[in-house]
């Protein structure tokens, strides 16, 4: 299993430090954050740069929401729900993938690079893939930096 | 577009006509239509209560504004007002956009369409002279720009149009209750332009931050530019100004006033077909149009859709495809 | 605001990689923190009874408990906190463990972000308000879907505790997987001995109605009010008049596939699968019919004493409601042909799967429990042959990456044992019966013995190894593979080869949990709500599991889970009304605009058009149909519905405090 999780600089222990960058997830209740649970369960090493906030179904999420978190200083901002067809409502995820696909094609219109952002989809039983999953999101945000002198 | 036929007063006459007819049968209560400016450089919107008033309504080629914009839920006055009102074609698709989702009641509508041939852009024309312009008048391929000194220039029409009349596709209204003259030739299959947006989209990321911060940076948010949006109605209730959730502070700075215009168009998006009264409304001539025609460009790419077209449609926001080609994993 | 936070160590699940102590002193600093604590183990007694003095003797009116995911023990601490008279709502958890020292091998990192996620818990909690929960009626009929024994084994026990059962099964009889065995490890008893009676119990039951050859359509509604639409398959045989006298079948000239005994015989188009079905009615499979092929024959329709036979009927649609769901869908035998093509793909007659040589050995199977050579079957002039060298391989789709199963089957080396006594059995203790297999897995009670048995009292040779090839030679099935421990090459002459398939999900599997809004897995299985607190609940309230539709199972596992299950339902049903849960969307009526966005994106139908007294209509979400996704939430222009305990403020706050750090 890929142990490459490290952080760019590794030494600060500070979300602020040199070289770090802040990263926000939005996961559903049902499937990611459970498969984030279960990644935790099986002790799969992940980046530290990333802070989940839970909400029921991406459904529930607000392009807007994202976009607030760039403004308040998120250098990366990681949409994580059920597989379309799984959504334990049945829809929301359906209309969160219109909505979350309409702001990922504006973010590079702001000056965003695609990488600061991504939706996907991660069940409760995929604690490997939510590893990667997250650990590439990151790698790719680092790979950027923070966000500096932005407009939003 | 093609050039222009110069039937606009046959037009003119037609409105005036159609107007009359329904205000005298009382069809309506009050028509609006467009009606001269302070100087012949303008044209503004214009309310007819009367059937004896209805020689000031006006039809050419500075008829830019968007009537729909006065339907906005609880706009009318009164509230049970019969309403008659012209559209052009894109104006009529904000309509359609409107009547999709039950936002105006059909009931209290009588819709005269106008076919357009394409509005001149009225800031780029006006700024030929250093003083102000008294006259703007458009003969075949030419416009004729007036300054207050009695100076003349000759502008090509085709420059000086509006962004999104050059690439017209709906010149027709798409929804109308009388047709105001003769429709006119619509371009055969002809792709919505992007090209501002393509070439905005083309520069480095960085420079689109740079440019878009300049921009907002400007906004004093008076609030016109939604407030001239014929699709945004929610009002006094607007999130931007309530204090919870607090989405958008009341601070003016580039990042506040750009949060709030991403407000506006997510709000706006599948509904808006760019009919650009916000750009026109924005006394800071804020490019609002990269942000409502790149979101058109990419709701024409990611749903092959295009706002306002198809009354029987759903908003694309409030419904979904299982198979929707993107998001699949 | 008085909040109290208290850090968990979890032993050293959290302490070992987190500074509780150190984390829980600093979080004193947080805006409306007044009290802070580490505590060892938070879930124990003394732990919960911590928190419970803290929030009476300090006044505390918001808890935050930085533990384990709030999937483990959210419910736990609700209960803690509302022990102690605080609102169960006013509370948070912040996931240190799961997310954090789970993950995080670094000490100062792992503090730092758990300090963050606490920071984003407190500001969570702040925006929190005491919530009631509402109360629904309760509908106490029961869905079974699947009449396998766990199916079976539910509805008995639910309906002899008095309850409403209807059983839903896809096939045009109950019985599934179990009514195709011939004998049961590790007792060899016979299988339909035990399981053709409590089918019959089951059609015999007042309380129990059995609607064979039907599937699930469509489910709508919540826990304790479930409505489902149920397709009663054409059998083109009006059930109500069929007596099961089976002489439609005799008379009936189209052979067809025979399903039932796995392919290894052939039955008639119209057909009833066994004789002990139940019910005992004739289905027509219309793609082998005559009449339906070919506009002639209409025999069965002559034959026939009942005048059931109706060529028109269609598919039928019942819609039903039900207070609870239970999914015993089985699973189905791991089609070999497609994966294994160095064992001859299926083209090898003398190559069988387990289920086949099940059919085989059974007295009412198609060769009256006579073990034959396929390839010495239905042929003109040859007489069958009894195999003298019988070979069984196991982790047939089990426990092999390369097939995509890395999972084991739990049943295979089992029945192996089984089928190689019952071979020495039927044939002759002087048969030659091989075994290949990579490890034995007999942890069940008296499954070792059972093993062992085979091996000495039947002189089964057990070979540990895999079987590379698999072809025909000279009218045997050479069977060549490698003896792992003896480390030398096997050539074997075989006349049978049976291949231990295993068990995969069920066909159609993960369409039902889409349309149950259930989780499953990779490989189909459904997913229970916890593997250990929550075995046969799914994530979906009210809908339960039984069976091998969750994952592999023997029949005495089988058979304990759909009990439990039972108990399980009528734990749920024992109540009149049920809670629901608060968490559920509002709308601010000053707010609406009435642009009715939200009633066109509910998946629920909650929200409603509620007429005002001054006659205006506003947007009202009906509280005991809101399930709480926040689709409307999210849709609504002005934001006037907000979710409670996920509110979109506390969305934003937490997202704020974690930056601005």
């Amino acid at each position: 299993m890929a142990q490459a999780t490290e952080t760019a600089t590794g030494t600060t222990a500070s979300w602020d430090g040199e070289g770090r960058v802040k990263v926000v997830g939005i996961l559903c209740n049902w499937c990611s954050y459970a498969g984030a649970d279960g990644a935790g369960t099986a002790r799969l090493r992940q980046p530290f740069d990333f802070r989940i906030v839970r909400v029921p179904c991406t459904g529930r999420i607000d392009p807007l929401h994202i976009l607030k978190a760039f403004e308040k200083g998120a250098d990366g901002v990681l949409v994580s729900g059920c597989h379309p067809g799984d959504c334990h409502y049945a829809e929301g995820n359906y209309y969160a993938r219109r909505k979350l696909e309409l702001l990922e094609r504006m973010l590079p219109q702001l000056g965003f690079e695609p990488e600061r952002f991504k939706y996907t989809w991660v069940s409760a039983s995929e604690a490997q893939r939510w590893q990667q999953v997250v650990t590439e999101f990151i790698k790719g945000v680092e790979k950027l930096g923070p966000r500096e002198g932005r407009a939003l | 577009m093609s050039p222009a036929n110069g039937n606009y007063e046959e037009v003119e006459q037609r409105i005036r006509e159609l107007a009359r007819t329904a205000l005298e049968e009382g069809r309506v209560d009050y028509f609006i239509g467009w009606t001269a400016g302070y100087n012949e450089s303008e044209v503004i919107p214009g309310f007819v209560r009367s059937a004896d008033r209805v020689d000031a309504l006006v039809w050419n080629p500075l008829a830019a504004y968007n009537l729909t914009a006065f339907l906005k839920r609880k706009m009318p006055d009164p509230p049970q007002a019969k309403i008659g009102l012209a559209v052009k074609g894109c104006d009529s698709r904000t309509l359609v956009s409107l009547l999709q989702e039950e936002l105006v009641d059909r009931e209290r509508l009588y819709v005269v369409g106008v076919p357009c041939e394409g509005i001149v852009n009225r800031r780029a024309v006006s700024k030929v002279f250093a003083n102000e312009v008294v006259k703007i008048e458009v003969e075949d391929d030419t416009i004729s720009v007036t300054n207050q000194d009695g100076e003349t220039k000759q502008l090509a029409r085709e420059e000086y149009l509006l962004d999104h009349c050059r690439s017209c596709k709906y010149p027709n209204p798409r929804y109308f209750d009388d047709l105001a003259g003769e429709a006119v030739t619509e371009p055969e299959d002809q792709a919505p332009m992007w090209r501002e947006i393509e070439e905005f989209e083309a520069l480095p990321e960085a420079e689109k931050d740079r440019l878009m911060a300049e921009a907002f940076e400007k906004c004093i948010r008076c609030y016109a530019c939604i407030n001239a949006c014929p699709v945004c109605y929610c009002w006094d209730n607007c999130v931007c100004r309530a204090r919870q959730p607090k989405l958008v502070s009341q601070k003016v700075n580039a990042q506040e006033n750009l949060m709030f215009q991403m407000v506006h168009m997510f709000h706006v998006a599948g509904r808006c077909p760019s009919c650009g009264n916000c750009d026109r409304a924005c006394p800071v001539e804020i490019p609002l149009y990269l942000l409502h025609r790149k979101m058109n460009k990419e709701l024409k790419e990611m749903l092959d859709f295009e706002p306002g077209i198809d009354l029987e449609q759903k908003p694309v926001f409030q419904t979904f495809d299982v198979n929707d080609p993107f998001g699949q994993h | 605001m008085r909040i109290g936070v208290f850090v968990c160590h979890c032993g050293t699940n959290i302490a070992a990689t987190v500074d509780s102590e150190g984390i829980a002193a600093r979080a004193g600093e947080l805006k409306g923190v007044v009290h802070t604590e580490d505590i060892i183990y938070t879930c124990s007694e003394p732990g919960q009874h911590a928190i419970q003095q803290a929030i009476r003797e300090k006044n505390l009116d918001r808890v935050v408990v930085a533990a384990c995911s709030p999937h483990m023990h959210e419910v736990t601490f609700r209960r803690t906190v509302e022990g102690a008279g605080l609102n169960p709502y006013l509370f948070e958890m912040a996931n240190i463990r799961e997310h954090c020292s789970w993950i995080h091998p670094d000490k100062p990192e792992g503090s730092e972000k758990a300090y963050d996620l606490i920071k984003m818990a407190v500001a969570k909690v702040r925006d929190l308000e005491p919530l009631y929960a509402n109360e629904v009626e309760v509908n106490k009929d029961v869905l079974v879907i699947g009449g396998g024994v766990a199916g079976i084994q539910t509805a008995l026990d639910l309906a002899e505790a008095g309850l409403k059962v209807t059983v839903v099964e896809k096939e045009t009889t109950i019985g599934g997987t179990m009514a195709q065995l011939d004998k049961t490890f590790p007792t060899i008893d016979c299988s339909a001995c035990i399981l053709t009676p409590r089918m019959v119990d089951c059609s015999q039951h007042e309380n129990i109605e059995i609607m064979a050859y039907s599937e699930i359509d469509r489910v709508q509604g919540y826990v304790g009010n479930f409505t489902v639409d149920i397709r009663k398959k054409a059998s083109m045989v009006d059930w109500d008049k069929c007596i099961g006298c089976e002489l439609c079948q005799q008379k009936c000239p189209a052979k067809a596939p025979d399903a039932f005994n796995e392919g290894i015989a052939t039955t008639k188009a119209i057909y009833i699968p066994f004789p002990q079905a139940v019910p005992k009615k004739a289905a027509i499979q219309v793609d082998y019919c005559r009449w339906f092929q070919e506009g002639k024959c209409r025999v069965c329709e002559r034959v026939c004493p009942a005048d059931a036979i109706d060529y028109e009927q269609q598919d039928e649609f019942v819609q039903k409601e039900f207070g609870a769901i239970v999914v015993a869908t089985g699973q189905d035998v791991f089609p070999w042909e497609d994966y294994y093509h160095e064992y001859g793909s299926g083209r090898i007659p003398d190559v069988i799967s387990g289920l086949q040589y099940e059919r085989m050995l059974n007295a009412s199977g198609p060769t009256h429990g006579h073990v034959l050579r396929p390839s010495t079957m239905g042929q003109k002039d040859v007489e069958p042959e009894e195999p003298k060298t019988v070979v069984f391989i196991q982790c047939i789709g089990s426990r092999d990456e390369s097939v995509g199963r890395p999972y084991c089957s739990n049943v295979c080396c089992m029945y192996t044992a089984k089928q190689a006594i019952l071979t020495k059995d039927h044939v002759g203790m002087e048969t030659e019966v091989y075994v290949f297999y990579i490890d034995i897995r007999a942890f069940g009670k008296g499954y070792e013995e059972f093993v062992k048995r085979a091996q000495t009292e039947f002189a089964v040779k057990y070979v540990r190894g895999r079987v590379s090839k698999l072809y025909e030679e000279r009218g045997k099935v050479k069977v060549r593979g490698m003896d792992t421990l003896l480390g030398k090459q096997v050539e074997i002459d075989a006349d049978l080869v049976v291949l231990a398939s295993g068990i995969t999900a069920a066909d159609g599997a993960s369409e039902l949990a889409q349309r149950l809004n259930i989780s499953y897995d990779q490989y189909g299985f459904f997913k229970e709500s916890h593997p250990k607190l929550r075995p046969l609940e799914t994530n979906t309230a009210g809908i339960f599991l039984a069976g091998a539709c969750q994952a592999p199972k023997d029949i005495p596992t089988t058979v304990a889970q759909a009990s439990g299950t039972a108990a399980k339902v009528l734990g749920l049903l024992a109540k009149d009304k049920l809670k629901t849960s608060p968490m559920i969307a509002r709308v601010d009526q000053n707010r609406c605009v009435s642009c009715w966005k939200c009633i066109e994106v509910c998946p629920f139908s909650a929200p409603e058009k509620e007429e005002l007294r001054d006659g205006s209509y506003k947007s009202h979400i009906i509280e005991t149909v809101c399930q709480g996704c926040g689709i409307c939430v999210a849709t609504c222009p002005v934001n006037c519905i907000d979710l409670k305990g996920f509110g979109t403020q506390s969305v934003l706050d937490q997202i704020e405090e974690v930056l601005l750090t």
